[in-house]
């Protein structure tokens, strides 16, 4: 008998916390300290989609993870703006990059979907399989590299450039750099940024060496440094490779491109200025976040039901850019950002937008002591990773140009890759 | 260069506290014959429950800093202690297998936590998926990056948070108390033969519920700890790793002795980070992170020849007693 009425308490318990929980207040996420988004996402166009139109969207965590969460709000999103109801969305979380990536996409299009979208890099062979089986249905890939050599009709991948993002946040690093530099904090020769990246991938390279690029296109003298974690998400590795960062190399400004806190909270133990990616990390650095940037995946989404409801194709591959408004910032923390930081951003939104400015321009940075003038990068899927399409062309590396998916991959002076594979 | 080590001893030491915790607590548990798989989930029920005292406290408005301690903390205890509590229940008088019910244990509260930190993160409506609680993790935490200017000492010892100290003293007491007290060897004998146990007159179900229960509440403070000083109060979902079960290991490691546990904790936390402070490459960090697992094997070896009766675990670990079977 004490046995039952013990487990019936335990019982009792869990519901009644659960409970609790869930009548806990609203708490707000708003922070005095945060300006307006510099570059926020545009309100979309409303138009009319069919009753039987269906989207899936393939997600390889949930919304607690930072990458997932920013494609599941995108979609929702959408899905409020265009006033589609929960039967015409469809999520499906927590879909390993294996052959259930596959059986989670043939279950939507035989479930009626005209679209099946996957998030993540390793979706890619399960969705063209996928995408074989089922001519009729769209298939849209975000990150992959193969829609381009695959000559599938029916399968696209997706992009946005957020270097440019990237080297926008870069702008505020140099300025707040400039600020310390004035106020005789450190020397000219101190001014070194740290940075804490997930893996070698071109992805990562392109993202750390715009930001680089931003920050000396108003600070020269920067130097840079570059711990790489080996993994996506690892918030202690990530924020103990911050501290090393700040204690070991000395860095006085940080950022990185990895999904956890952890190199934004080891900043605020240590006052160290922060830039951060996929969304304000004000929160956890209340007087060290500056800014952050992130691809807003919303006018994707938006393209690809106007595109299926107007019985257009898809483009094989799409870059979101500013103009899309895929690219957005956060506010800047005025606790932490440097006086005029707005105003260079602004000034260089418009020269994006104007068309005259590019990231990697070759006039900007130098490989091995010497000007940029040709690389061939590995463009179009193959097993051997053969370098196969030439860059440089006008003056400039023209990265997501030939496919949407990142290939710049250069080591260019200044940045200094600690623990990289030799 | 001297400060540069004291840096590191300092991280290290920041990195071995939550295991130093759980296995002080799962030391405790197993002299009593119980052997707790259930230590990480419990570590991780702890965490989340000091995020929710907190969480709950901090949205209040005014923050005392006694209480920013007090909260966190008596949630942390409640929450392990529960957890341990079903534990116990389920092994102790229900007699289920140890094993099976501490790994389901493990399972449930990794589940229970990543749903209950969700559930927080999608009240707040947050941009990003994670929960901060930085004003209180200031009360718990030291200061993190210490000047280079700043004498050597200051440089071990200003990053440690309170709750530094507090995991030492506790392994010290529950070392003194098992090693030179009549409670200890009560419990000890519990832990090696609960049969002649019993026959002494011990009662041995309640030694075991009360050190499976204790045990599990010191282990839950690592959760604290992790959360509230190392993590600078920013819980995400699934952030804990696996020092659960590096605990499990250090008990091995330390021969079920809390002293050795103390210096062992730092060991493991000192390989956990070495990849940072010597120069590797990145491909080398998953197995620099091995570094602990693999001092445990050879630790189990080395023990296992040599057959000391004093780094033997206790007798009857992972078995059930039942007076009838006798």
């Amino acid at each position: 008998m004490s046995k039952k009425i013990i487990a019936f308490l335990l019982v009792a318990m869990m519901l009644v916390s659960a409970a609790l929980l869930a009548s806990c207040g609203k708490g707000g996420n708003t922070n005095a300290n945060e300006t307006e988004s510099l570059l926020p996402a545009p309100t979309l166009e409303k138009f009319t989609v069919k009753d039987d139109f269906k989207i899936g969207v393939i997600c390889l965590h949930d919304e607690n993870s930072t990458y997932d969460n920013n494609f599941i709000r995108a979609i929702r999103n959408v899905q409020k703006a265009l006033g589609l109801s929960d039967e015409q969305v469809l999520v499906k979380t927590n879909i390993p990059e294996s052959s259930a990536c596959k059986d989670a996409a043939v279950e939507f299009a035989k479930g009626g979907c005209k679209i099946v979208f996957a998030d993540s890099f390793g979706h890619e062979e399960h969705m063209i399989a996928a995408a074989k089986e089922y001519p009729d249905v769209q298939f849209c890939h975000a990150t992959g590299t193969r829609a381009h050599t695959e000559g599938l009709s029916n399968y696209h991948n997706a992009f946005a450039s957020i270097y440019e993002g990237r080297y926008l946040a870069g702008i505020a690093a140099g300025m707040k750099l400039n600020e310390m530099i004035e106020a005789k904090k450190i020397t000219a020769e101190q001014a070194v940024m740290g940075y804490v990246g997930a893996f070698t991938y071109a992805e990562v390279i392109s993202g750390l060496t715009s930001f680089y690029l931003g920050a000396k296109s108003v600070c020269p003298s920067v130097t840079m440094k570059v711990r790489y974690t080996g993994s996506w998400y690892d918030p202690a590795t990530e924020k103990e490779a911050a501290t090393a960062l700040i204690q070991t190399d000395k860095c006085v400004l940080i950022s990185q491109h990895a999904d956890s806190l952890g190199a934004p909270t080891a900043c605020e133990d240590a006052g160290v200025p922060n830039i951060s990616y996929n969304g304000s990390t004000i929160e956890a650095g209340e007087n060290t976040f500056i800014i952050s940037s992130a691809i807003n995946w919303e006018p994707y989404f938006h393209y690809i039901i106007k595109q299926v409801t107007e019985g257009k194709a898809i483009d094989t591959d799409w870059t979101g850019n500013i103009a899309t408004g895929s690219i957005v910032l956060s506010g800047l923390n005025k606790k932490a950002a440097a006086e005029g930081t707005k105003e260079a951003i602004d000034k260089a939104i418009a020269e994006f937008k104007a068309g005259t400015l590019h990231v990697f321009n070759t006039a900007n940075f130098t490989v091995g002591g010497s000007k940029l003038d040709s690389y061939m990068a590995d463009v179009h899927y193959d097993t051997a990773f053969e370098k196969d399409t030439e860059a440089v062309k006008d003056g400039y590396f023209h990265e997501s140009e030939y496919r949407s998916a990142p290939y710049f991959d250069v080591r260019i002076d200044g940045i200094e890759f600690i623990n990289e594979k030799y | 260069m001297i400060n540069g080590i004291m840096d590191f001893a300092a991280r290290a030491i920041l990195q071995g506290t939550p295991i130093l915790f759980g296995a002080t607590g799962e030391i405790l548990t197993e002299k009593s014959g119980n052997l707790n798989l259930g230590i990480p989930g419990i570590m991780y029920v702890g965490m989340i429950s000091s995020v929710i005292g907190g969480f709950a406290y901090q949205s209040g408005g005014n923050i005392n800093p006694a209480l920013a301690i007090i909260i966190p903390t008596l949630s942390c205890l409640l929450g392990s202690l529960i957890v341990s509590f079903i534990y116990a229940f389920l092994t102790i008088t229900l007699r289920a297998n140890q094993n099976v019910t501490g790994l389901a244990i493990t399972t449930f509260g990794v589940g229970f936590g990543n749903f209950f930190g969700g559930s927080l993160i999608k009240i707040t409506n947050s941009s990003a998926p994670y929960l901060s609680l930085t004003k209180l993790s200031r009360i718990f935490s030291g200061q993190k990056i210490v000047p280079d200017s700043a004498p050597w000492y200051q440089h071990l010892l200003l990053p440690l948070g309170f709750l530094v100290y507090v995991s030492v003293v506790i392994a010290l007491v529950v070392g003194f108390v098992l090693k030179r007290t009549r409670v200890g060897l009560q419990l000890r004998a519990v832990g090696e033969s609960p049969a002649t146990a019993d026959a002494a007159g011990i009662n041995v179900t309640k030694y075991k519920y009360l050190s499976t229960c204790i045990g599990g509440m010191i282990a839950g403070l690592g959760g604290l700890f992790y959360i509230m000083d190392y993590s600078s109060g920013i819980w995400s979902n699934d952030a804990f790793g696996d020092r659960g079960w590096l605990a499990i290991a250090l008990v091995i490691f330390a021969v079920w002795r809390p002293s050795i546990g103390i210096i062992g904790s730092y060991i493991f936390g000192g390989l956990y980070i070495l990849y940072n402070y010597i120069s590797v490459s990145m491909n080398m960090i998953p197995i620099m992170q091995m570094l602990p697992y693999i001092v445990t094997i050879v630790v189990l070896i080395i023990t296992s020849l040599r057959k000391r009766r004093e780094t033997q675990p206790p007798a009857s670990l992972g078995l059930n007693y039942f007076r009838e079977e006798r």
